[in-house]
């Protein structure tokens, strides 16, 4: 964790820092301001400038999702089921423990790019003169509906910032169970691994697909008033959503986390 | 005291058997040769010991428990390539089996660093590749460990090495604990040795003492391996 989570910082850094720039690039550019930054900017070349500091940070977020998918595969590969798993599942700690330790630094990988990301957002929005009137824009029509019902906006971000964890562990779990999955493809890991995982999201999709149809189907054959009632209430329904979506991922997580264990404990294969 | 039990394990790779009905017992204060050719299953016996591998069939007790958390806890086991990732230091290695191993001395193995002039702070990619086989070993016999595991610890280094390691290996292990040292090069180990163990196409063919072997056969066990392996072959056996 400590040593790949270190190639991490200098993007974490870089991704703020650049779209600052863009900002500022960008602000230079269409702006009228005549500011000495601005007009640094100018001199060097503004279009240009703009070209190469909006590439560079699409580019940043592009690599940070990159490098953050590569280090929750990469960190669960070589560290479980290449040689360092020699070591790993030779300490005298529970496998789930293990698989646990490798999700808790995937996740925290995983939030702090995704606050980053959002930051870098943030930063480039209040750097451009013209785009400044989005974020108050946003922020006006959050402060008016957040008036009208503060606690339920409270606990909509409550259960939306618990939602985005459940779904990244959910996520996170998925491709531990394809890696799982395709180590017992003897000579064919990867492949059987890509394979899994598409198996896995097909089947999720079947699965999801099916519930809903049936979920349907017995709201029309039945007469549920209690429901009918619900969906009418937008506000309850929202929190009902949120909390089905919630147990979903839970649920999806935990199927993943017995499969995955099931397999490295009975079935672990190193190579 | 019986370090280790097995009783008629059982494991194959897909079709391949890899253990046959292996039956065994380790007694505790010996220091025994898992002695057999490429392929005979000394591996898969050593990573089922250390609970790498679930065997299909059979029993197994390693101090009288079954293979888990606890039996991890006093196993200590050499694998037969480096376990480590690139980024650790030395330092960093020593930190982790003092951190999971309440067995592990750090003392001793700061003490046999210092002695080979290995600097812990060192990258341990930036070691050779001899070297890093010796911090490796010098982690695994600075616990005082109940069943020591050695796969192959002097296959792929030099003579010189090769004496460094079983010298580490005697001055170093807890007397009271089993060592299971496999290997293949036979000659050079077979001083050390309490009992030899032959293994062949996954089954026990011998598990007797070196020096009752060698009295009984007149010959080194060294001898004694290439003969009777070579028969086997010369007889149409598998290899």
């Amino acid at each position: 964790m400590r040593s790949s989570s270190r190639g991490f910082i200098p993007l974490w850094i870089l991704a703020p820092s650049v779209s600052l720039l863009f900002g500022l690039a960008a602000g230079a550019t269409f702006s009228d301001d005549n500011t000495m930054l601005y007009g640094l900017f100018l001199s060097l070349g503004g279009d240009v400038l703009t070209t190469v500091v909006s590439v560079l940070f699409f580019g940043i977020l592009i690599a940070l999702g990159v490098l953050t998918l590569l280090f929750i595969i990469q960190r669960f590969w070589k560290g479980l089921l290449k040689e360092e798993g020699y070591l790993a599942f030779t300490l005298p700690v529970e496998t789930w423990q293990l698989i646990m330790g490798k999700a808790v630094s995937a996740l925290l990988v995983s939030v702090v790019s995704t606050v980053v990301a959002f930051l870098s957002f943030v930063i480039l929005v209040l750097s451009m003169k013209e785009l400044r009137w989005l974020l108050s824009w946003i922020a006006e029509a959050f402060r008016g509906l957040f008036l009208e019902n503060p606690a339920w906006w409270c606990a909509m971000a409550v259960l939306a910032v618990v939602l985005f964890l459940f779904a990244t562990v959910s996520n996170i779990y998925r491709l531990y169970a394809a890696m799982a999955l395709g180590q017992l493809f003897e000579n064919h890991r990867v492949i059987g691994a890509f394979a899994s995982y598409l198996g896995i999201s097909v089947a999720l999709s079947a699965l999801t697909g099916m519930l809903g149809a049936i979920f349907a189907m017995i709201l029309t054959a039945f007469d549920f008033e209690w429901l009918e009632a619900l969906l009418e209430q937008g506000e309850i329904f929202g929190i009902v959503a949120m909390l089905a979506l919630i147990l979903w991922s839970a649920i999806e997580t935990a199927v993943y986390h017995i499969l995955t264990e099931w397999i490295l404990s009975t079935k672990l294969n190193l190579e | 005291m019986v370090t280790v039990q097995c009783r008629d394990l059982w494991k194959s790779y897909g079709r391949t058997p890899a253990l046959r009905g292996v039956n065994l017992e380790l007694e505790s204060g010996r220091i025994i040769g898992l002695l057999g050719p490429n392929g005979s299953g000394k591996t898969t016996l050593i990573k089922i010991l250390n609970g790498l591998l679930k065997p299909e069939d059979g029993a197994l007790r390693i101090c009288g428990q079954e293979p888990g958390v606890y039996t991890k806890s006093i196993v200590s086991y050499l694998p037969d390539k480096p376990y480590f990732s690139d980024w650790m230091r030395v330092s960093d290695l020593i930190g982790l089996f003092r951190d999971f191993y309440e067995d592990f001395e750090e003392g001793r193995a700061a003490g046999m660093c210092a002695a080979l002039d290995i600097d812990p702070r060192l990258r341990m990619k930036s070691l050779s590749k001899g070297t890093q086989e010796k911090v490796q070993l010098i982690l695994v016999m600075s616990r005082r460990a109940k069943l020591y595991l050695l796969d192959e610890p002097i296959a792929g280094v030099d003579p010189a090495a090769r004496d460094f390691i079983l010298t580490t290996i005697l001055n170093n292990y807890n007397p009271e604990a089993t060592v299971l040292i496999s290997t293949h090069l036979i000659a050079d180990v077979e001083k050390v040795l309490d009992e030899v163990i032959f293994l062949q196409n996954g089954q026990v063919l011998c598990h007797e003492s070196a020096d009752d072997l060698r009295e009984k056969e007149g010959k080194s066990v060294d001898e004694i391996f290439r003969e009777r392996f070579r028969m086997m072959m010369y007889e149409g056996g598998e290899r």
